[in-house]
C-alpha cells in the first residue's frame, strides 16, 4: 500500500469516525429520557443484582428495591413497565441477563391471557430504548414487531427522536438519572372493597401468544440455573380477568414454581381502602407492605445473603437515604 | 418512499457487484437490479414495464426493416421503376411505418392514459404503476428516433430492457434519449473514489432539499389545503408560495439524488433542471424546469405540428391580413395544445387541463402582444437588461406560476374554487402572523426552512454565475470537505422528515 492510499485510508477513517461521533452524541441527546432515567441504575451498577423484578407497570409500582435493601441488604432492580406484555418481557428478561446474573426472577403475570405481542410502541420502546444494540436487542425487534411495523426505530433510535430538537430542554443534555432502581412510588389512593373470587381457570389463557413467551421464559431460567417465581399484583379484577390469571397455576405447577397470588390469597396483605392508587396499581403504602412480605419470602426461601456493610455497596444506602428523605411525611392524596 | 434503508442497501451492494464481480459485464448487473428493483417495489404492475419494452423493441426493429426494404428496393430498382412508381412505392412504405407507429403510441398511450384516467373511469382504485409516465415517454422517444431514422435500433433485446428500466431513472425520471444514455451503459466504468464522492454529494444534497425543505413545507402546504374550516385567504396566499418552494425541492431533489445513484455507476444522466425561478419569462422558465419532459414534448409534439401542412396553410392565409399575427397566432395555437398536453402528462383532471391552459395562453399571449411590450418599454424606457427588469420579470414570472399551480395544489379545481374564493373575500392579512403556527408547522420549523431556502438560493446564485460546487468544494483542503459531509448527513438527520413520527411524502413526481 502506497502513502497516498495510506492517507485516503486515514482520511476515510478519520471522516467516518467523526461521523460516527456526531451521530452517537446527536441519539444521546435527543432521545427520549424517561428509559435513560429509570434504567440507567442497571447499567451503571458495579456488583451482581440478587434479584431481578419483571413484568408490566404492576410490578413497577408494587416492590420497592431499596426497602429490600434496606430490610435485607439484598440488590435487586425493577423492570416493570407500563403495558408490558409477557412476549416484550421474555425479551427484556434475555437482553436483561446479558449484564447481569440473578439467583431468582420475579415475574408479574397480571397480563397473562393477552393476545397481542406487543400493546404499543411506546412501552416497547420503553422498555428496550436503553438497551445498547445487540444480536439479542436485534432478534428481540425482529421476533415481537411485524414487518409492517418500524423495526428500525427500537434498533437506531435517532429515527424515532430525532425531530426532538424542537424541544429540548437543559435536562436533556444532563446526565443525571433515578437512583430508585427502577421503582416508581404513586401517592394516591382510591378506596375499595376486596372483591371475593370463585376459584375456577380459563384454559383458553394457556393457549395465548403470552401465555407460550411465559413458558419459554421459564424453561430458559431454569436451564441456566436462576430461579423463577411469579407475583400477581393485587388487584380489583373482574371474574373473567381473574379466571384467566388462575391458570397460571398450571403452569406452576408443571415446572414446580411458586405463584403467589395476592389479589386471591387468604390473607390480604394490603388494605384495599388505603393502598391501592387504582384497580391494578398499589400507592407507596401497599408497595412497603408488598415489598416487605416478598423480601421475607425472598430471604426465606433462597439462597440470598445480605450485602448491608461491604463497601462496594455504599450507593445502595446513599441512594436508600435519599429516596427515605424525600418520600417521608407525604401524605397520600385520596384520588375520586 | 422509495428512498428508505433497503434501497440504499441495495445500492451498496449493486456498486459492489458492479466494481469488483461483475466488472466485465456491469451492464447486466444493472439489467437484473433494475428488475429486482421494479419487482419489489412494483410487482403487481411490472406487466406494463415488460409490455411497453416488448411493444416498442420489436417496433423499432421492424420501422427499420421497413426502411432498410425501402432504401434496398429503391436501389435495386432504380432503373426498372419510375418516378411515380418510386413515388407510390414509398407513399407505401411511409403508410405502413406511420400505421406501426401510430399503433404502437396509441397502445402504449392508451395504457398509460386508463391510469391517467382514473377519475372519470370505474376504475379509481388503479394506482399509477412506478415511473410509468418517464418509461413510456422514453420508450416513444427512442421509437420516434428510429421511425425519423435518426438513430438505428438496438438489436439485443437486453440492451434496449436496461435503457427502459434503468432503475435510478424509473422513479421520476428525467426522461432520457437513446442516443445520450445507451452507450454509456456499455463502457467499461472503473472505480473512482472521486466520482463516487462526487455521487453521494448530489444525492445527499437532493435529500437535504427532499427531507429536510420539501417534507417540511408539505406538511404546512397539506394542513391548510385539507382543512375543512376553510383558511384565510392570506394563509392560502403563503401556502401557494411555499408550495412552489415544496415542489421544486421535491423534484429538484429528487432528480438530484437519482442523478448521484446514477452518477457512482459511472452514468450521467440528462440534466432537468436550471434554476427554473431565475427565468425572467414563462418560456425561459420551461427551458430550466423538468427540461427533459418540455424538450420531449418540444421534439415529438411541437415541431411536428409546427412543421404541418395545416400549420404551414393556416400561417400563410393569416400572414396575407397580417405578417405578425401570421407568425404568432398558429405558433400560439400550437402553444396551447403542447402545454394542455404538458397538463394531461401530469394528471387528467380539470386541474390539470387549467394549469396546462394558464401557461399555453401565457405563452401564446406573450408572443402575440410581443409588439406591444416592447413599445410600452421603449415608452417608459425600460432598459430590459438591467437588474431591476430582470428581478421585476423573475418576480413576475413567480407570481404567475404561482397562479398556474394553484389550479393543482389542491388535488382538485373545486379546491382551487374553495380557496380563490378565500383570497378575495376572506383575505385577513394579520392572520399570517396569529395562525401561522396552526398548520403542523412552529416558527422554529418555519426557521429551519429559511436557513435551508437562504442555502439553497446561494448556492443556485454561484451555480447561476458557472460555478460547479462540487469541483469546487473537491479542491478544498480534506478536513474541510469532510465536515461539509458530515455536516449535511448531520443536518439531514436531525431536521429531516422521516420516521414513523411523520407519514414521510412520497415524491409528487413519482405520482405523476
Amino acid at each position: 500500500m502506497n502513502l497516498k492510499s495510506v492517507k485516503f485510508l486515514v482520511q476515510v477513517l478519520v471522516g467516518a469516525l467523526l461521523l460516527s461521533m456526531m451521530v452517537f452524541y446527536a441519539s444521546k441527546v435527543l432521545e427520549r429520557k424517561d428509559a435513560y432515567n429509570k434504567y440507567e441504575a442497571f447499567f451503571r451498577e458495579e456488583n451482581d443484582f440478587d434479584v431481578l423484578f419483571f413484568g408490566s407497570s404492576n410490578m413497577q409500582l408494587m416492590v420497592n428495591p431499596l426497602q429490600l435493601w434496606n430490610e435485607y441488604g439484598i440488590t435487586s432492580y425493577n423492570f416493570g413497565n407500563t403495558s408490558e406484555r409477557l412476549p416484550v418481557t421474555y425479551w427484556t428478561i434475555k437482553n436483561a441477563l446479558e449484564y447481569a446474573t440473578p439467583k431468582v426472577v420475579v415475574i408479574e403475570i397480571s397480563q397473562f391471557g393477552q393476545t397481542e405481542k406487543y400493546k404499543d410502541m411506546y412501552s416497547v420502546h420503553l422498555a428496550w430504548d436503553r438497551f445498547p444494540l445487540s444480536p439479542t436487542k436485534i432478534k428481540a425487534v425482529y421476533d415481537i414487531l411485524s414487518p409492517s411495523d418500524p423495526r428500525y426505530e427500537l434498533l437506531f433510535n435517532l429515527i424515532l427522536y430525532h425531530d426532538r430538537w424542537k424541544e429540548l430542554t437543559e435536562q436533556d443534555f444532563s446526565r443525571s438519572y433515578s437512583k430508585e432502581r427502577g421503582y416508581s412510588a404513586n401517592y394516591e389512593y382510591i378506596v375499595y372493597e376486596r372483591p371475593e373470587y370463585k376459584f375456577r381457570i380459563d384454559n383458553s389463557a394457556t393457549e395465548t401468544e403470552g401465555a407460550m413467551y411465559l413458558e419459554r421464559t421459564v424453561k430458559e431460567l431454569q436451564e441456566k440455573g436462576i430461579q423463577v417465581m411469579f407475583v400477581h399484583s393485587p388487584e380489583v379484577n373482574s371474574e373473567e380477568k381473574q379466571a384467566r390469571i388462575n391458570a397460571v397455576t398450571l403452569l406452576a405447577q408443571k415446572y414446580n414454581i411458586p405463584f403467589i397470588d395476592f389479589t386471591v390469597m387468604d390473607d390480604s396483605v394490603i388494605d384495599y381502602s388505603t393502598d391501592l392508587s387504582d384497580t391494578d396499581h398499589v400507592n407507596i403504602k401497599g408497595a412497603t407492605k408488598l415489598t416487605h412480605y416478598l423480601g421475607e419470602y425472598l430471604i426465606n426461601n433462597y439462597d440470598l445473603i445480605s450485602h448491608a456493610g461491604e463497601s462496594s455497596y455504599a450507593d445502595w444506602n446513599s441512594s436508600y437515604e435519599k429516596f427515605k428523605a424525600a418520600s417521608e411525611g407525604i401524605v397520600l392524596k385520596k384520588s375520586e | 418512499m422509495v428512498y428508505s434503508f433497503p434501497f440504499l442497501l441495495f445500492v451498496a451492494v449493486l456498486l459492489f457487484l458492479y466494481y469488483f464481480l461483475f466488472k466485465n459485464h456491469q451492464w447486466l448487473v444493472l439489467l437484473v437490479g433494475s428488475y429486482a428493483f421494479y419487482l419489489y417495489a412494483d410487482t403487481g404492475y411490472s406487466v406494463f414495464l415488460v409490455v411497453t419494452t416488448v411493444m416498442t423493441y420489436f417496433g423499432a426493429i421492424k420501422l427499420e426493416q421497413l426502411s432498410d426494404f425501402q432504401k434496398k428496393s429503391i436501389k435495386e430498382n432504380k432503373e426498372k421503376w419510375t418516378k411515380e412508381e418510386k413515388k407510390e412505392f414509398k407513399a407505401r412504405i411511409s403508410q405502413k411505418k406511420k400505421l406501426l407507429l401510430a399503433m404502437i403510441v396509441v397502445i402504449a398511450f392508451g395504457m398509460l392514459m386508463v391510469f391517467k384516467c382514473k377519475k372519470f373511469l370505474p376504475y379509481s382504485w388503479l394506482i399509477l404503476p412506478l415511473g410509468m409516465s418517464f418509461y413510456t415517454f422514453q420508450s416513444i422517444g427512442y421509437l420516434v428516433d428510429v421511425y425519423r431514422g435518426d438513430i438505428k435500433a438496438e438489436k439485443n433485446f437486453l440492451h434496449y430492457a436496461l435503457f427502459v428500466s434503468y432503475f435510478p431513472q424509473i422513479i421520476q425520471g428525467p426522461i432520457n434519449r437513446f442516443d445520450k444514455l445507451h452507450y454509456q451503459f456499455f463502457q467499461r466504468h472503473g472505480l473512482s473514489f472521486r466520482q463516487l464522492r462526487s455521487g453521494l454529494w448530489l444525492f445527499l444534497w437532493g435529500l437535504f432539499k427532499k427531507l429536510v425543505i420539501a417534507d417540511r413545507l408539505a406538511m404546512f402546504v397539506n394542513t391548510v389545503t385539507e382543512q375543512k374550516d376553510v383558511p384565510a385567504g392570506s394563509i392560502v396566499v403563503v401556502a401557494v408560495f411555499l408550495f412552489n418552494i415544496e415542489l421544486y425541492a421535491d423534484f429538484s431533489g429528487g432528480i438530484d439524488m437519482v442523478c448521484g445513484i446514477s452518477e457512482m455507476f459511472g452514468i450521467q444522466l440528462t440534466e432537468n433542471f436550471r434554476r427554473p425561478f431565475f427565468a425572467t419569462t414563462i418560456g425561459e422558465y420551461w427551458h430550466r424546469w423538468h427540461i427533459s419532459l418540455s424538450n420531449w414534448i418540444r421534439d415529438y409534439v411541437f415541431y411536428p405540428l409546427a412543421f404541418s401542412k395545416i400549420y404551414a396553410n393556416f400561417s400563410s392565409k393569416l400572414s396575407k391580413k397580417n405578417a405578425h399575427l401570421g407568425k404568432t397566432i398558429p405558433a400560439g395555437i400550437v402553444s396551447v395544445i403542447t402545454f394542455l398536453l404538458i397538463g394531461l402528462w401530469h394528471e387528467f383532471s380539470y386541474a390539470y387541463i387549467a394549469y396546462g391552459l394558464w401557461h399555453g395562453f401565457i405563452m401564446a399571449g406573450a408572443q402575440i402582444f410581443e409588439p406591444l411590450f416592447g413599445y410600452l418599454n421603449r415608452l417608459f424606457s425600460l432598459n430590459k437588461n438591467s437588474y431591476s427588469m430582470k428581478l421585476f420579470g423573475r418576480t413576475r414570472t413567480w407570481i404567475l406560476i404561482s397562479i398556474g399551480e394553484m389550479f393543482t395544489f389542491t388535488g382538485s379545481f373545486s379546491g382551487f374554487i374553495r380557496l380563490f374564493h378565500q383570497i378575495i373575500h376572506d383575505f385577513s392579512w394579520y392572520r399570517v402572523i396569529t395562525d401561522i403556527e396552526m398548520y403542523s408547522l412552529t416558527y422554529k420549523d418555519f426557521i429551519v426552512v429559511s436557513v435551508g431556502v437562504i442555502i439553497w438560493y446561494v448556492v443556485s446564485v454561484r451555480q447561476e454565475m458557472g460555478m460547479h460546487i462540487r469541483e469546487h468544494i473537491a479542491a478544498q483542503p480534506w478536513i474541510f470537505r469532510y465536515a461539509i459531509t458530515v455536516g449535511v448527513i448531520m443536518t439531514i438527520l436531525i431536521f429531516g422528515i422521516y420516521g414513523s413520527s411523520y407519514n414521510a411524502a412520497d415524491f409528487i413526481y413519482g405520482g405523476f
